[in-house]
């Protein structure tokens, strides 16, 4: 052997000494999380969409004893599994609504819910069927005793008056959803609401 | 009911501990989501506590404990499946250093003393000339 094979091996076996090293460094999973950049904050989504798969169009003028078919969807954007809540609540124009700027949910009881487990970066849509069964008229005030979602009777009990600049009794179905926190074993708001506003009409 | 929800919190704790320890959990969300559509139909209901739909409730929340304790106990042998294999490939990667480390070491010495030989013949060579 000469100097310059002799040479050549050493170079080949620090060369090859060296991509041990790296791939071991690649392979360890706790430096590969610690080397991913770029990585986005992680957040929940929450959307409405109208019989359609549409995002306009939800129901407006909304009558007693027909069905309306709305689909909430949820996707999952955080580092791991989530358990979700979606509650569903019933307002009146005078009830209090959720503050998103506070993160505060609102104090209004659920008349459905649906909690739902999601793996991440994956989503799911939910359908739900809603109708409003009968509704009672008074002098200047609308009444809803009871909403019946996907089969299930809630009842409500809720009253609207009459709202002389926008002609109408205006009620909203909003939803809210709720991630549960494993450190403290119980549902959080999340901080994220939709809903639509719909006029009572006979 | 709230014992049932106990268990899928219980079991979700630990599917949420497997996913991190590097396994796919997407068997055990599915099977735990059947739990939780359960313990939905059973909130949501609002059916009078008759003794049939009492009966019927205690043998969904049944149904629901026993996928909670089943995805639970997956989850748990599935950590350890994991950490088992994580010890082995780490056992793995120190021996194949170690070894190539030693290759390493045991070629370098090799090619210094071949070429320190190499040098001392070369002069062994000049000195002879010389002489």
């Amino acid at each position: 052997m000469n100097l310059k094979n002799m040479r050549r091996v050493l170079i080949v076996s620090a060369v090859c000494t060296n991509l041990l090293v790296v791939l071991f460094l690649i392979s360890t999973p706790e430096l590969g999380a610690f080397l991913s950049f770029g990585r986005s904050e992680p957040f929940s989504e929450l959307y409405l969409l109208n019989q359609n798969h549409m995002m306009k169009g939800v129901p407006f003028n909304v009558k007693s004893g027909q069905d309306y078919l709305v689909y909430i969807g949820v996707n999952n954007h955080l580092s791991s599994s989530a358990y979700y809540e979606i509650c569903v609540k019933f307002s009146n124009e005078d009830d209090q609504l959720p503050n998103t700027r506070t993160g505060e949910p609102s104090p209004l009881s659920s008349i459905y819910t649906q909690r739902l487990l999601i793996a991440k970066e994956q989503g799911s849509e939910l359908p739900l069927t809603l109708s409003i069964p009968s509704i009672s008229f008074s002098d200047n005030k609308a009444l809803v005793n009871n909403i019946i979602i996907n089969g299930y009777d809630a009842k409500v009990d809720k009253a609207a008056t009459w709202n002389a600049t926008d002609r109408g009794f205006y009620y909203q179905i909003f939803f809210e959803l709720w991630l549960y926190d494993a450190m403290s074993s119980a549902f959080r708001f999340n901080n994220r609401t939709v809903g639509f506003w719909f006029n009572m009409t006979q | 009911m709230v014992q049932a929800e106990e268990s899928i919190q219980a079991a979700f704790k630990e599917v949420l501990a497997t996913e991190n320890a590097g396994v796919n959990v997407t068997d055990m969300l599915k099977e735990l989501n059947q739990a939780v559509n359960l313990l939905n139909q059973l909130e949501n209901s609002n059916e009078d506590p008759t003794k049939a739909s009492f009966e019927g409730n205690m043998s969904q929340i049944q149904l629901i404990y026993e996928h909670a304790q089943h995805v639970k106990t997956a989850a748990i042998n599935a950590q350890l499946q994991e950490s088992i294999a994580d010890r082995n490939y780490q056992l793995m990667l120190i021996t194949l250093s170690f070894i190539s480390a030693l290759v390493f070491f045991l070629t370098l010495y090799k090619t210094r003393r071949r070429l320190k030989q190499y040098r001392i013949g070369t002069l062994q060579n000049a000195k002879s000339k010389v002489g």
